[in-house]
């Protein structure tokens, strides 16, 4: 009994544990085919928005008039647009502008989301109820037309689209953040930590917040594809970037006018959202499918 | 009718008071904070000249001179009474104007739930009833593109094949006939179909494994009955709530969907005024849409009882 005791143990790589976790997560990871796929398709769009001068071929806003609407060629891979500009070129600028309103938006939607989630879950009482009270409004109205009702007044461009995108976009984390906070804020370990006379802000920091950032990773992957979209929604529909940046969305308002004689101008962008949008959503579902299986739909 | 229905109407219509409130307030305060002189903006265009009389008169003639409080209770109580104010341009009743629009949004809305329930629902049983066999891969990877897509895009590619090219349907516009909707019913509907056909999948999991659909088919009943009428019926509730949730991404959806296929909606009208700077008719169709989400969340929730007799509302 003890020798096979002894053989037991001995079989066990001598691996510290973390080392050992770490192993077992990254060989799931791989297994989870819609999160490779979805890091693929997210890591060659940061590819794209980083070396951006490097692989456009063409400015992507000064254009050749000579070069009005030239069909896909060897020259210009995507044609050209009405100003002679060249679509692939535009198109690989566009993933800057893309990349950086998801990521600002759901920067401040998790600045946002978290703090008055957090807030909201541990005080309770009124600040719980004025919190709540405020998401469940702005959840009242269909989110995008919130966004474009905000664009409508404070006028379109770039800039605004973060604050409208901003705006909206930090309820469902809150929502989310002060469930966790108040399934959490019950146990043990917390009570504990109080009687040994941890303060409020020690509290939230050391024993709330990292029992929440799984739920917050896989939020705010998901929503940063949701962004993106939004922005190419309030683009397309001309209360987003303005001319000649080179958004997806405001590409695709050109290319709805030309759609008969250079579809070329609809393909292409609305490919790279479609890609875009697809990319962050697998891997917001496989970060979900590995860091809380239970969330699994 | 179930136990407790009246009260549980009365109670939630009581709660969505306070919602609707601060949703008018959030709609005024929006058209109040203006970068610069919402006035001016509109007399330059109304009466082409920026005189300081005429904007006094303008002011005067629309109530923009009262205090910004007293302009907002008197909105709020117009409201209430279904007067949404007159149109800066065309000087008609907004909500008037809004209910013109509203037939042609509201089949455009209808039609792609339609697709969507028409198509999400078999697709996620199909799946779900096939798990782990390539029907079932196929189908997550439709409702993957379907989340993914654009609907801008989506129309404008459905545009290009379907009208430009094959001559099937007509490529935009809004006529009597039917086949000026399928393209953008297809366009809205796509999206939601993939989320319902998602979720039913995963509800439908869940349910097929318990001991009353065992016994179902242990008493002899047909497969289709058994998944029709045991494990469908218990597989509804998340379904239908994700459907009132997602109201509001169709009606949000209805505004792009309309701009793509020049559909004379309330979403083409409230783009239209957003271009032109009416304020009132902004506001108006904000409030109206925001309105409606509202009351159709209403509808999804006292649907529950339907679906499920053991919910009592209490």
């Amino acid at each position: 009994m003890s020798s096979r005791l002894r053989a037991v143990t001995a079989s066990r790589p001598a691996l510290p544990v973390p080392l050992r976790r770490r192993q077992a997560v990254w060989r799931r990871a791989r297994r989870l085919r819609n999160l490779t796929i979805g890091a693929i398709l997210v890591g060659g769009l940061i590819a794209a928005a980083v070396l951006a001068p490097w692989i456009a071929p063409h400015n992507p806003v000064r254009g050749e008039l000579d070069d009005y609407l030239r069909r896909p060629d060897g020259r210009y891979w995507f044609g050209t647009d009405t100003f002679g500009r060249d679509v692939f070129s535009r198109v690989v600028y566009g993933a800057r502008i893309s990349l950086g309103v998801g990521a600002a938006v759901q920067a401040s939607a998790l600045t946002l989301g978290v703090g008055l989630g957090l807030l909201s879950g541990f005080y309770g009482g009124s600040v719980d109820n004025l919190i709540m009270r405020l998401a469940e409004i702005i959840f009242a109205f269909p989110g995008l037309l919130f966004a474009i009702a905000i664009m409508a007044v404070i006028g379109p461009s770039l800039y605004n689209v973060f604050i409208a995108l901003g705006l909206v976009s930090w309820t469902s984390l809150a929502r989310v953040v002060r469930g966790a906070v108040l399934a959490v804020k019950e146990q043990e370990f917390v009570e504990a930590a109080r009687a040994l006379g941890a303060s409020n802000r020690r509290i939230i920091l050391r024993h709330l917040l990292p029992n929440i950032v799984a739920p917050a990773i896989i939020l705010v992957t998901l929503g940063i594809g949701g962004a993106i979209l939004a922005e190419a929604s309030l683009s397309f529909l001309g209360l987003g970037a303005q001319p000649p940046t080179p958004s997806w969305g405001s590409m695709l308002t050109v290319g709805r006018d030309y759609l008969t004689e250079a579809p070329w101008l609809s393909i292409y962008p609305g490919l790279a959202i479609f890609l875009t949008v697809m990319g962050f959503n697998l891997l917001g579902d496989g970060l979900r499918d590995l860091l809380d299986p239970r969330m699994q739909t | 009718m179930p136990r407790g229905l009246p009260a549980f109407v009365f109670r939630r219509l009581l709660l969505a008071i306070p919602v609707f409130i601060g949703v008018t307030l959030v709609t005024f305060i929006l058209m109040y904070v203006v970068p610069g002189d919402p006035v001016t903006a509109l007399v330059d265009e109304k009466m082409a000249s920026t005189d300081p009389a005429g904007a006094r008169l303008f002011r005067e003639k629309w109530g923009l001179d009262a205090p910004v409080p007293v302009q907002y209770l008197k909105f709020l109580a117009n409201a209430a009474r279904g007067d949404l104010g007159l149109s800066y341009r065309s000087e008609q009743p907004v909500l008037e104007s809004i209910l013109e629009r509203f037939p042609a949004t509201a089949a455009l809305a209808a039609a792609s739930l339609g697709i969507a329930v028409l198509l999400g629902i078999p697709l996620g049983i199909l799946a779900a009833v096939r798990q782990n066999t390539a029907l079932d891969s196929a189908s997550i990877m439709l409702a993957t593109f379907g989340v993914s897509v654009p609907n801008f895009w989506l129309g404008l590619l459905l545009i290009y094949v379907i009208a430009v090219q094959l001559r099937w349907l007509p490529p935009s516009g809004y006529g009597p006939a039917f086949p000026y909707l399928i393209m953008p019913a297809i366009t809205l509907g796509t999206g939601l179909s993939a989320v319902i056909a998602r979720l039913t999948r995963s509800s439908m999991l869940e349910v097929i494994r318990q001991d009353y659909v065992r016994t179902a088919r242990a008493k002899g009943l047909a497969e289709r009955r058994v998944i029709a009428g045991h494990a469908l019926r218990n597989a509804a509730i998340p379904i239908v709530t994700i459907v009132g949730v997602q109201i509001s991404g169709l009606l949000s959806g209805a505004v792009i969907t309309e701009r793509v296929f020049s559909w004379p909606g309330v979403g083409r009208l409230l783009l239209d005024s957003i271009g032109a700077r009416d304020l009132p008719v902004v506001q108006g169709c904000v409030l109206f849409i925001a309105t409606i989400f509202i009351g159709l969340n209403l509808l999804v929730d006292l649907s529950y009882a339907w679906l499920d007799p053991r919910i009592r509302y209490e």
